[in-house]
């Protein structure tokens, strides 16, 4: 009896030994949570002013080809009762729809004609538009091409005054150009060495849109064939827009310059934060009452939102969301969130968000929004659910 | 072989000894990763931890002054020159708290850690010898967690907050203690701080539009330091008394280190940017004792602690320490007195009953932290322990009780309510002895 007392602590020690290091209880409360959160801070929604909202300098891309990007070419003039005077020059080229048949290429070209499917207007719909038709003369890239790029053009072809409706319009080409483009229209290397023409507006009340679909040029030879050459790349270059509002800004489709935003987020102008949330709203303005009876508007359906480095080489695409019907419409995603996380911790190279009308829509259509800086400031605000890093 | 026969081998006891202090050691690793502790470890370095002996422990913390020859009292470096045998013991401590505070649901919350690992060996039979020792020096070990509400412009959304830490700075000791004469015995130790200070916070959501995030930080310290010790026995005491004087001082250090800090989210980690450098001072650390056995059945002993925080200076900040203030901490007061009855005294043949040490304590702890710079916290305890003595001569299964509370729930603090058990296991064995010829 007495050994087995004596024994009893060494039996007794390896399961004790378990049992203290084993033991333990998952079971956190939130005591002390108070004491914690005078020094870290409770998890709270925090409204935050645009520190500026101005245009940019970087023009809409405006290029398009049948598989990606703008599928208008816009073309016309309209003096917009608020945005001022807008001229858009159409870029359009062509590409043979076939190969060619024999009684085509052994033929003469006496006859061709262009044909145009407009599908986008906006102005003054009962006015007719004036344009001159301008030959390209070197190649362009529609990937990259901008409202304010160049295009080298020769000498006008011809002079044409066009019906602002909807629906295919026929235009004729001169026989001085069927002429000289004879053996060309003719030519397997037509796609590269044809490079299309340029719509230059002269007077009108309305711009138009030229879809893909149904435009074509039309060549007929004779004796043989008519060939088809569909639309194959668009474009639009646009002149510089002056509102006529002040304190306004706008974010003008096919226009020349986007819209940045700038937030408080970084470094010294913010604490620590964890981010989980951000969502960025806007109100465009509501713009009816300036507009007369008949002037056909068309309000773009979305917009974009992507943050620029500093020297906006990097730009990443965010989100791009519908437009409600009054003007409104927010972003509010992972991405976004991430990126204001980012920059508040300052380990991002993206600056600045810009907000753009996706190349898809395609139209002169604009949001304009109230930019007041300063006292009463009527810039967006971005709402953040945040926790202070302690 | 019958088991107390294993048990009288020598082979065994060694391989036994080395088996529990191996065991022992990968608890560092597990008892730091606990989260189950007062919200008091998050703040300055953690929670200071201390752990002379076992003896010590249960006579309220101190030991100064105290003499043994049965353990390794790393309080003193002066005591080592008491060793006969080659020891070795280690410790453990489960923890049981209830903390309570106005306005919350009180908690309740368990968990177990290592005490320390000593060893020590004579050089010189009960006159000079040497002894290492791992301990934590801090401990950090906490978990808060809220379920709240923010009021969104769309929708009110659960988000759950939780703040926790864990990890701490260890010590490992290494000191000398030589007997100078029959009343002063004087030792010196060096003294390595490491350690690894973490803690987390982050926020959840149960609605997909959030992210989740965490934020972790990670700070690793480094440094040294020494210790002096000295003890004085009163002489010219009848036999079977004595009084004992002792004294530490420990010189103030700088741990350099580097600070780490990242954000995390369900699809990655992200470091927070560079890696920080700097520096966190340590300040100086008085102790003194008096130990008094007035027979052999009895041992009283009373101890103060004096560590200097006022002083600290780090070029990182700390939960309750602000770095541009430069002055937000304490100095640490620990007041301990304890007693110890042994019934046996020095009566080898004295029934198994009669050989269990029975010892009670109680002390006073200013912390040298706090969560609001105008309130002191304080914890006040009282510590009771036996000493099981083993079929191993010299080996001893000492277990520990500890009872206090810290804080209180006015000013918006925390009240902490504890019991700590500890279990200690000293293994004290003849070694490195010339075997007679022939």
């Amino acid at each position: 009896m007495r050994t087995s007392v004596r024994q009893l602590p060494v039996r007794l020690l390896i399961p004790l030994l378990s049992f203290f290091l084993i033991a333990g209880c998952d079971d956190p409360s939130n005591v002390g949570q108070g004491l914690v959160d005078s020094q870290a801070g409770e998890t709270r929604i925090l409204e935050m002013d645009a520190t500026s909202f101005e245009a940019n300098e970087l023009a809409d891309l405006t290029g398009g080809n049948t598989a990606s990007g703008s599928f208008y070419a816009l073309f016309g003039q309209v003096d917009d009762p608020v945005a001022g005077n807008m001229i858009a020059t159409g870029v359009v080229d062509f590409v043979p729809e076939s190969q060619f048949s024999t009684a085509f290429t052994g033929g003469i070209v006496n006859f061709a004609e262009l044909q145009f499917n407009i599908e986008y207007l906006y102005g003054d719909t009962t006015s007719a538009i004036q344009f001159e038709l301008l030959p390209i003369l070197s190649p362009w890239e529609s990937s990259t091409l901008r409202s304010d790029s160049t295009i080298q053009t020769g000498t006008s072809i011809a002079t044409y005054s066009v019906a602002a409706s909807k629906g295919i319009t026929k235009i004729t080409l001169p026989q001085s150009w069927v002429s000289n483009f004879d053996q060309l229209l003719r030519s397997s290397g037509f796609s590269d060495e044809f490079h299309g023409f340029v719509i230059q507006p002269i007077a009108s009340g309305a711009i138009a849109g030229i879809r893909f679909t149904n435009s074509q040029l039309r060549a007929t030879a004779v004796p043989g064939d008519t060939t088809t050459y569909v639309l194959s790349k668009v474009g639009t270059l646009t002149a510089p827009l002056s509102s006529s509002i002040e304190d306004v800004v706008l974010l003008h489709d096919a226009g020349r310059s986007g819209l940045d935003i700038r937030f408080p987020i970084a470094g010294s102008e913010s604490e620590p934060l964890m981010i989980h949330r951000v969502r960025m709203a806007f109100q465009a303005m509501n713009l009816a009452d300036r507009y007369p009876t008949g002037f056909v508007r068309s309000f773009p359906a979305s917009v974009g939102l992507r943050a620029v480095s500093n020297d906006g080489l990097t730009r990443l695409d965010i989100l791009e969301v519908p437009i409600n019907a009054d003007g409104a419409f927010s972003f509010d995603n992972g991405t976004l969130t991430n990126i204001f996380q980012s920059a508040n911790l300052e380990k991002s190279v993206l600056d600045r968000f810009e907000i753009y009308l996706p190349t898809d829509q395609s139209g002169v259509g604009f949001l304009a929004f109230p930019a007041t800086a300063g006292l009463g400031s009527t810039f967006p605000t971005a709402e953040l659910t945040v926790t202070p890093i302690n | 072989m019958k088991f107390e026969a294993i048990l009288s081998s020598r082979c065994y006891r060694s391989i036994l000894a080395g088996a529990v202090i191996a065991f022992l050691l990968p608890a560092l690793a597990v008892a730091q990763r606990s989260n189950d502790g007062s919200v008091y470890t998050r703040f300055g370095l953690g929670d200071r931890q201390t752990w002379n002996s076992a003896r010590g422990q249960a006579m309220g913390g101190g030991g100064y002054a105290l003499p043994s020859t049965l353990y390794i009292n790393m309080a003193n470096p002066a005591s080592l020159s008491d060793q006969i045998l080659t020891r070795f013991a280690g410790g453990l401590t489960y923890q049981t708290l209830t903390t309570s505070s106005d306005g919350f649901e009180s908690g309740r919350l368990a968990s177990g850690s290592l005490s320390g690992v000593h060893a020590a060996f004579p050089i010189k039979i009960n006159k000079t010898g040497i002894g290492l020792s791992l301990a934590p020096y801090t401990r950090i070990s906490y978990r808060i967690q809220d379920l709240n509400t923010i009021a969104g412009e769309m929708e009110d959304t659960g988000v759950i907050r939780e703040y926790s830490g864990n990890g701490g700075l260890y010590a490992l000791t290494g000191g000398i203690g030589h007997r100078l004469s029959d009343n002063l015995s004087l030792g010196v130790s060096a003294q390595m701080i490491f350690g690894l200070l973490e803690e987390a916070q982050s926020s959840r959501f149960n609605n997909s539009l959030y992210t989740d995030r965490t934020v972790e930080k990670s700070t690793r310290l480094r440094g040294a330091t020494a210790s002096l010790g000295a003890r004085y026995v009163v002489p010219g005491l009848p036999r079977g008394k004595g009084l004992v004087f002792g004294a530490t001082l420990t010189l103030p250090t700088t741990l350099s280190g580097e600070r780490i800090a990242a954000l995390t989210t369900s699809v990655g980690t992200d470091t927070l940017g560079t890696t920080t450098k700097g520096d966190a001072s340590i300040p100086v650390t008085i102790g003194a004792g008096v130990a008094f056995q007035p027979s052999e059945k009895w041992s009283l002993v009373a101890d103060l602690l004096y560590e200097g925080w006022s002083s600290f200076s780090s070029d990182f900040d700390f939960p309750g320490y602000d770095h541009t203030a430069n002055a937000d901490l304490n100095n640490r007061v620990r007041i301990s007195a304890g007693v110890e009855f042994w019934p046996a005294g020095n009566r080898p043949f004295a029934s198994y009953g009669a050989k269990i040490a029975y010892r009670a304590g109680l002390y006073s702890d200013r912390s040298y932290t706090s969560p609001d710079p105008d309130q002191i916290i304080r914890a006040l305890g009282v510590t009771g322990g036996l000493s099981l003595p083993s079929l191993l001569p010299g080996t001893t299964i000492d277990l520990n009780v500890d009872v206090g509370r810290r804080g209180s729930t006015s000013n918006g603090l925390v009240h902490d309510r504890y019991i700590r058990f500890g279990l200690n296991i000293n293994f004290g064995e003849r070694w490195f002895d010339r075997l007679p010829l022939g």
